[in-house]
């Protein structure tokens, strides 16, 4: 006891009890803050005091608890600090699960909003977020592996996957990439992703974290691996195509024919973040003839007082909008409103009365940052804001010539690009005829029955009569 | 290896190409004159300014004049004229007031493949006067049904056969479409 004492320091959550309960001496110890203090005085305590001597020895089977271990003297330090209360009695120690729940419930969505579709989020707690997918998916077939990670932290990561659909190495690759992790702690499961994207060169995300259970159910019985990282309220999709990014749940909920409309808009809206600010940089000032007159009669007359060349201007409106949208972000919602408004008032309307903009780079570059923001996931929002700046920078020096070479650049960088060992624009490089119905143009669902052979040989969802 | 690569692209990034120019340095020609009188040569530019007011955009008119011995010369004064750059690429028409060939030959040798997408007229009146006429630059497009561009001409001269071009008069203070000249019977 004293030796355990002195490991366990100074620090005064951990109690120390000690009984004697017929004629032999029993040792408890807990954390107070990870274990639930109204639960060992009621179901332990008031049973232990009931026993004799000889049910004592063998207290496994006596007490009525669902997880106790008989346990070495090294690992009582561990089982401690995970909320078990640990008891020593007669030479014999066992460790029994006592733990209290320390988060905050199930809450509402707050990042990916969906107009008609279930709205409840995961939350900190491992056995919580489980357990919202296991009641999505009350197959036989879904199995998970537990993992510990982090020497200080040792979080508890679980790979999740359904046996019968997923490739047969496709878990076991995951979890080598993980173990070869040295560090001592992970608080979040976006610290994985630097570890899993290993073999990734470019710009674009080949992982989605997302906080709904019904987008994480699809996938896996898409023949996706989920990673459930514990205390982290993100959970891990691996591997992704680059049309899935494209892809939100509320696409599965409406009609056939509105989701290839919205789908082909978000296409549009990829294409005008990346393109329009150089396209207008090098229509401007290499190649004048490719617009007719009275638009480039337009364009002169804009430009007549600003003092600038169109590429500074271009500049100073991209990093005026990046400011304005950091600090709305780490604003909270009481100073936050009038910041973006006075933010907006001042970069509109003031710099083009003044004379320093012309109004029409305003709105090109407005344009362009409202259309990268039509996509949940982050990564690719930033891989956008590179891209626009490089072909920015190609159209002022080489003009559309300038274009020409960044997109091919561009396609490079995605054709290359392989997400754990499958080609990244999959539905359209190696051409697959049977995904194409869910890829852009979505048909009725008596088209999508196949899954996607890349991913799974289980190839047949169901029959849609 | 990599750092060749990041050579090649700094130095892309640094020089670029020649034809870099602001919208404000160019000076924007739409119609060309050109008067011929006995081994003398005079040309007049017509370019356009826009100006911004309150919601509606303003067209100006500014005219370069300039003649010499010689067609190439009297292009090459007028370049100096200004320090914009003379931007060709949206030419509507060229006038011509002159009774023979020489014009259109010297013309063909002139301007680039790139540039001939406008159209020739003949007048025999005063050029300033047909140029001026009105502020809507394509005026004179509009009067005439059949328009010869710049690349009908050089292709039927390429296989020997002649074309017809519009002469328009301007008569009362009224500019109208009069007839059709062969090209053949220039050659007085």
């Amino acid at each position: 006891m004293n030796r355990l004492k002195e490991k366990l320091g100074p620090s005064k959550d951990y109690i120390y009890k000690y009984l004697f309960i017929d004629k032999t001496p029993i040792y408890l110890v807990f954390s107070e803050v990870l274990s639930s203090g109204s639960d060992i005085n009621e179901i332990i305590l008031k049973r232990l005091t009931l026993l004799n001597k000889k049910q004592l020895k063998d207290l496994k089977n006596y007490l009525p608890a669902n997880n106790i271990k008989e346990i070495e003297e090294e690992e009582i330090t561990t089982y401690i600090n995970k909320g078990f209360l640990v008891c020593i009695v007669k030479g014999k120690i066992y460790s029994i699960e006592m733990r209290q729940t320390l988060e905050r419930g199930i809450t509402t969505i707050e990042s990916e909003l969906s107009i008609n579709g279930p709205k409840d989020s995961f939350s900190e707690n491992f056995n919580t977020n489980l357990g919202l997918i296991r009641r999505r998916i009350k197959s036989d077939q879904l199995w998970w592996e537990e993992i510990e990670i982090g020497k200080s932290s040792q979080t508890k990561i679980g790979i999740i996957y359904m046996n019968d659909i997923v490739e047969k190495d496709l878990p076991e690759k995951v979890k080598e990439r993980l173990k070869k992790i040295d560090i001592d702690g992970i608080i979040d499961s976006n610290y994985l992703k630097e570890e899993l994207e290993s073999d990734n060169h470019s710009f674009f995300p080949t992982l989605i974290s997302t906080e709904r259970p019904d987008r994480v159910s699809m996938s896996l019985l898409e023949g996706k691996v989920a990673i459930l990282v514990d205390m982290s309220s993100y959970v891990l999709i691996l591997p992704n195509f680059f049309i899935d990014y494209f892809h939100t749940t509320d696409d599965y909920y409406q009609k056939s024919g509105n989701t290839t409309f919205i789908r082909l808009i978000r296409m549009i809206a990829f294409f005008i973040a990346i393109f329009i600010p150089a396209y207008y940089i090098a229509v401007t000032t290499y190649n004048h003839d490719s617009i007719p007159l009275s638009l480039l009669l337009l364009l002169k007359a804009q430009r007549v007082s600003v003092p600038f060349p169109a590429v500074v201007e271009a500049l100073f409106m991209i990093a005026s909008f990046e400011i304005l949208r950091e600090s709305d972000i780490r604003m909270s919602s009481t100073t936050g409103s009038a910041i973006s408004i006075l933010g907006g008032i001042i970069l509109g309307d003031a710099a083009v009365s003044a004379g320093i903009m012309s109004p029409i780079m305003i709105i090109i570059i407005a344009l362009s940052s409202i259309a990268g923001f039509v996509f949940t996931s982050i990564e690719l929002v930033n891989a956008i804001r590179m891209y626009r700046i490089i072909f920015l920078f190609l159209a002022c020096t080489l003009g559309i010539y300038g274009i020409y070479l960044g997109t091919v650049f561009l396609l490079y960088k995605l054709i290359t690009l392989s997400s754990f060992g499958k080609p990244y624009l999959a539905p359209f490089s190696p051409f697959i005829k049977t995904e194409q119905k869910d890829a852009i143009i979505k048909t009725k669902n008596k088209g999508v029955k196949y899954r996607n052979p890349l991913l799974t040989k289980n190839k047949i969802r169901g029959e849609y009569k | 290896m990599k750092k060749l690569i990041i050579f090649i692209i700094i130095i892309i990034f640094i020089f670029g190409t020649n034809s870099y120019q602001e919208l404000n340095q160019l000076a924007i020609i739409t119609n060309i004159g050109i008067k011929e009188e006995r081994d003398n040569y005079k040309i007049i530019y017509q370019e356009i300014i826009p100006i911004k007011e309150e919601n509606k955009i303003k067209k100006t008119y500014k005219y370069y004049e300039n003649k010499s011995n010689n067609l190439q010369d009297a292009f090459l004064k007028l370049n100096e004229d200004t320090t914009k750059y003379i931007y060709l690429d949206h030419l509507e028409n060229i006038i011509i007031n002159s009774n023979t060939d020489k014009v259109i030959k010297e013309l063909l040798d002139y301007f680039d493949k790139d540039i001939d997408n406008f159209n020739i007229i003949f007048t025999e009146n005063d050029i300033k006067k047909v140029l001026k006429f009105s502020n809507n630059y394509k005026y004179m497009n509009s009067l005439i049904d059949d328009n010869i561009s710049f690349r009908e001409i050089k292709k039927a001269k390429l296989e020997n056969k002649t074309s017809k071009i519009p002469v328009i008069k301007l008569e009362n203070n009224n500019l109208s479409f009069y007839k059709y000249i062969k090209l053949g019977d220039l050659n007085d």
